[in-house]
């Protein structure tokens, strides 16, 4: 039975062979047992029931986290809504079980299941795994072994599902290498078709020969086959390349780009969960990438170039959105929404569609400047949402080093706004150990803290009261593909040491609360992200010791990763700790980003020098090298001149 | 201003919604189903919708109260297909009725409610257990507050317990006192009875308010007629 679209449907029991049906009332009965069973209810509003039988290709998209997270991912509402609109192909979602739901279905030996039909993972054709977050690569074994799934590719036989993955972190795919059969590098709305497409040619032939269908799909751009590479290292054990086994094989391999955004397929009909998830809204993506160049983040490097979409098209599809989904909040994303050229005109349009209905617009990420804060501002009107700002680092020297274009008077004037006249909380990030920092731009951070707070109060603000200024602190981790890729990350003890003096100095600045990551998990976020191969064993024994959800700080044990290294010989210093030579390999060279790695040295030089390099919106191409960009200048001057004299503390 | 009640069950699978979540699920679907609701005032303005009485999770219902009102008039049973079309099946609509919007909302009046809990292989003991339950002046149950348990005495809201056996399985009808002068739960009143084999399946039968003599259904029926009715002999 093929669902009607923005209508509700039912599962055609009688159509189900008895031994689902019996897995069905399993599962129903489980669901009386556990906390927060609407995790696993599915039957949701919008959610696609067939019958998996009729399907040609049957795929899982899996979130390797609780139903709360994973389905608050965008990457995931589009391919689910793109793929079920495929004829012949039905894609299911799956996500982590709870500690309670793994419990009871080990004891009844009952394998994880999709939501809709409530499937064994291991019964679908392929499972596709989106690659988040470090520390969820433990939450990927653990689904794939509840879902009576080999771990490792080289053990899967041909009526295994393939495991597929995509999503930022497969631009660093080795410590995951051998787990899977095939890694989509870059968007994934035109490459996951085209492998569906080849598989399902495959499955028409007898779905014979595991090799046979990926070294077909190996031919695809954007398509990282693990097993077609093999890694070697130097005598001293030191990383030393890659290379590709077999033909089909390319090196490097390039992502894949979907140049026109306005043209690309945008999900319409948003599943609602019954149950509250963690961003519990609507969401529209005013574009992809991001031209301000922070040195430190991944993301704006491996998602350029910024494609953007026309006002009137995220207009149509707002309206379509809040229709078939009946949500009451619409998120404006993308990376930097108040870059966006006409934001203002946008929100002007959105504001007067949905006036008698109540639609509340929000922008997640903004720059820390007035202008951004300003449009925050209206907004969020009288409600007691809270405002994000992020300078990053404390002082103007450390913000030019990281390429953050945002001054102390930015931040000073965003945050009074916010303080003083609408009454808001104010959430400041910041991150210490970054490239060059010193005791100074811990004082200075302080310091503008206490100039936050001062200015926040000054004017009629409340005296006292609960602190309305939240300052989390991260810790740097140096990510692949950007020009810190070449930076250590701070030694444990340090990171610790500054933790420290962070807290008894912002104790005595009023209204302030502090928070700070963990340590530890942010040394194995850098080894992973940084990681080769060889890390892949210690994933699986991290597993193998009871390491499930290790993004949550309550289940996350760093003794069970240390464990796991020291079975492997490895240490997480060894991947953290090190400043590479510009000329020495490193684990992720075989895949290509399109930005050149002359740009990213010259950045990384230029950071250095505490230099900055403008946004590349609007014609100050800096020369990033990648192709099919609209904001390329083929001759670029890389001296001096296109540095932009930076700003300086006062 | 145009007041609506919904009569709705709750079953099966979704029995496991919490209020919250039926909240949620409820706006959600009275804004896909395009109807022109009526927002409370102020800042954040919110859909003026009202549930008569909570349930508690895992416990099935033959009739739960929602209401809500709309700046315009609308046909009851046009209503009610509409909203079907965006309900899943085990929270179908009965009955939408149109009441005076300048009436107290439901929730206000719930005094009472008439439980049945269905043992599929009841142990001996549990008709002395109910008996004994039946003849104790003070029940006393733990209950966790915002912070701290407490202690509450829910005997004076276990207005009347009555047990039917029948082809094996036992049924016990609980008429408990609920909404805002206290109350007892289902779910209190079983746990103090002796540990049983098998899922016991807890189903919310009728909500009451105080009658001019009897309790009565929002419906108006007296609890009697309703007991007469549903052939529960007491």
């Amino acid at each position: 039975m093929l669902k009607k679209r923005g209508k509700l449907c039912f599962f055609v029991y009688n159509k189900v062979k008895r031994k689902e049906l019996k897995l069905m009332k399993d599962i129903s009965r489980l669901l009386a047992s556990v906390r927060r069973p609407a995790r696993y209810l599915g039957r949701e509003i919008n959610s696609v029931c067939r019958d998996p039988q009729q399907a040609e290709v049957h795929l899982a998209l899996a979130y390797p986290d609780l139903y709360e997270v994973g389905m608050s991912h965008l990457g995931l509402k589009i391919l689910y809504e793109l793929v079920n609109n495929l004829p012949g192909i039905y894609a299911e979602r799956v996500f982590a079980p709870a500690a309670d739901l793994e419990q009871l279905l080990r004891e009844q030996e009952i394998p994880l299941f999709s939501l809709e039909s409530r499937t064994a993972l291991h019964r679908f054709d392929l499972v596709g795994f989106t690659l988040q977050y470090e520390l969820n690569y433990t939450a990927i074994l653990f689904m794939l072994d509840c879902g009576r799934i080999p771990l490792h590719s080289s053990e899967r036989g041909d009526h295994d599902p393939f495991v597929l993955g995509g999503g930022p972190l497969a631009y660093n795919p080795e410590p995951l290498a051998p787990f899977f059969d095939l890694l989509v590098i870059g968007d994934g709305e035109e490459a996951l078709p085209e492998i569906l497409k080849i598989y399902r040619e495959w499955k028409k032939k007898g779905r014979r020969g595991r090799q046979k269908f990926l070294r077909e799909a190996a031919l695809l751009p954007g398509i990282y086959v693990p097993s077609l590479y093999r890694d070697y290292y130097d005598g001293d054990g030191k990383f030393a390349g890659i290379e590709a086994l077999v033909p089909e094989a390319s090196l490097p391999v390039r992502k894949r780009v979907v140049t026109d955004l306005e043209h690309t397929f945008y999900p319409e009909c948003f599943v609602v969960p019954y149950m509250e998830i963690v961003h519990d809204r609507a969401v529209l993506e005013l574009f992809r990438g991001c031209s301000q160049g922070c040195r430190f983040c991944q993301a704006g490097y491996v998602y350029r170039p910024v494609r953007e979409r026309s006002a009137e098209k995220l207009r149509e599809q707002a309206g379509r959105i809040i229709n078939n989904s009946g949500l009451a909040e619409l998120s404006l994303s993308s990376l930097s929404s108040s870059d966006y050229p006409a934001i203002g005109e946008l929100i002007d349009t959105l504001e007067d569609d949905f006036a008698d209905r109540h639609v509340a617009l929000s922008l997640p990420s903004l720059r820390a400047d007035t202008f951004a804060v300003r449009l925050a501002g209206r907004l969020y009107k009288g409600r007691a949402a809270g405002v994000t700002i992020a300078p990053e680092a404390g002082t103007q020297r450390l913000r030019n080093v990281i390429n953050k274009k945002v001054t102390e008077d930015d931040v000073l004037e965003a945050a009074a706004v916010a303080l003083r006249e609408w009454q808001s909380h104010v959430k400041l990030y910041f991150m210490i150990g970054l490239p060059t920092e010193t005791m100074e731009d811990l004082e200075g951070m302080v310091e503008l803290v206490r100039k936050i707070s001062v200015a926040g109060r000054s004017g009629g603000g409340r005296k006292k009261g609960p602190s309305r200024i939240n300052v989390s602190v991260s810790t740097f981790v140096p990510k692949a593909h950007t020009p810190f890729q070449w930076e250590p990350q701070l030694e444990t003890a340090e990171i610790l040491r500054r933790q420290d003096y962070l807290r008894r100095e912002l104790r005595k600045v009023r209204g302030v609360a502090f928070s700070w990551h963990d340590t530890s998990m942010s040394l194995l976020e850098a080894m992973l992200a940084r990681g080769d191969r060889r890390l892949a064993p210690v994933v699986k024994r991290a597993y193998d010791l009871g390491g499930r959800l290790d993004s949550w700080n309550d289940l996350f044990s760093f003794s069970r990763w240390e464990e796991a290294l020291n079975a492997a010989g490895l240490s997480a210093r060894d991947y953290v700790g090190q400043s590479p030579a510009y000329t020495e390999p490193l684990p992720w060279d075989h895949i290509d980003t399109g930005i050149a790695k002359e740009f990213l040295i010259r950045e990384h030089q230029r950071a250095l020098q505490g230099g900055i390099t403008p946004d590349c919106r609007g014609g100050k191409c800096a020369g990033c090298g990648l192709e099919n960009c609209p904001q390329r200048q083929l001759t670029i001057d890389v001296g001096a001149d296109l540095c932009v004299r930076p700003p300086v503390d006062s | 201003m145009y007041r609506y009640r919904v009569i709705f069950i709750k079953e099966g699978d979704f029995t496991c919604l919490s209020h919250l979540d039926l909240q949620r699920t409820f706006i959600r679907a009275l804004r896909r189903a395009g109807v022109p609701l009526a927002f409370s005032q102020g800042f954040n303005p919110q859909p003026r919708l009202s549930f008569a009485a909570p349930l508690a999770v895992g416990i099935e219902s033959d009739g739960e109260y929602l209401e809500f009102d709309l700046t315009l008039p609308r046909e009851s049973d046009q209503l009610k297909s509409a909203l079907n079309r965006q309900l899943p099946p085990e929270l179908a609509i009965r009955r939408v009725q149109e009441v005076d919007p300048d009436a107290p909302f439901l929730t206000s009046l719930v005094q009472a409610a008439l439980y049945i809990a269905v043992f599929p292989n009841p142990v001996a003991e549990l008709a002395s257990a109910v008996q004994s339950l039946k003849e104790s002046a003070v029940l006393e149950v733990e209950r966790k507050g915002n912070n701290a348990k407490k202690r509450v005495d829910i005997r004076p809201f276990i207005y009347s317990l009555h047990l039917q056996n029948a082809s094996g399985e036992s049924k016990l009808f609980m008429f408990l006192a609920t909404g805002n002068q206290g109350g007892a739960r289902p779910g209190e009143v079983l746990k103090l009875l002796p540990l049983q084999d098998g899922l016991i399946r807890v189903r919310r039968l009728a909500i009451f308010v105080q009658g001019p003599k009897d309790y009565i259904t929002p419906e108006g029926e007296t609890l009697s007629a309703y007991l007469d009715r549903m052939c529960i002999n007491t």
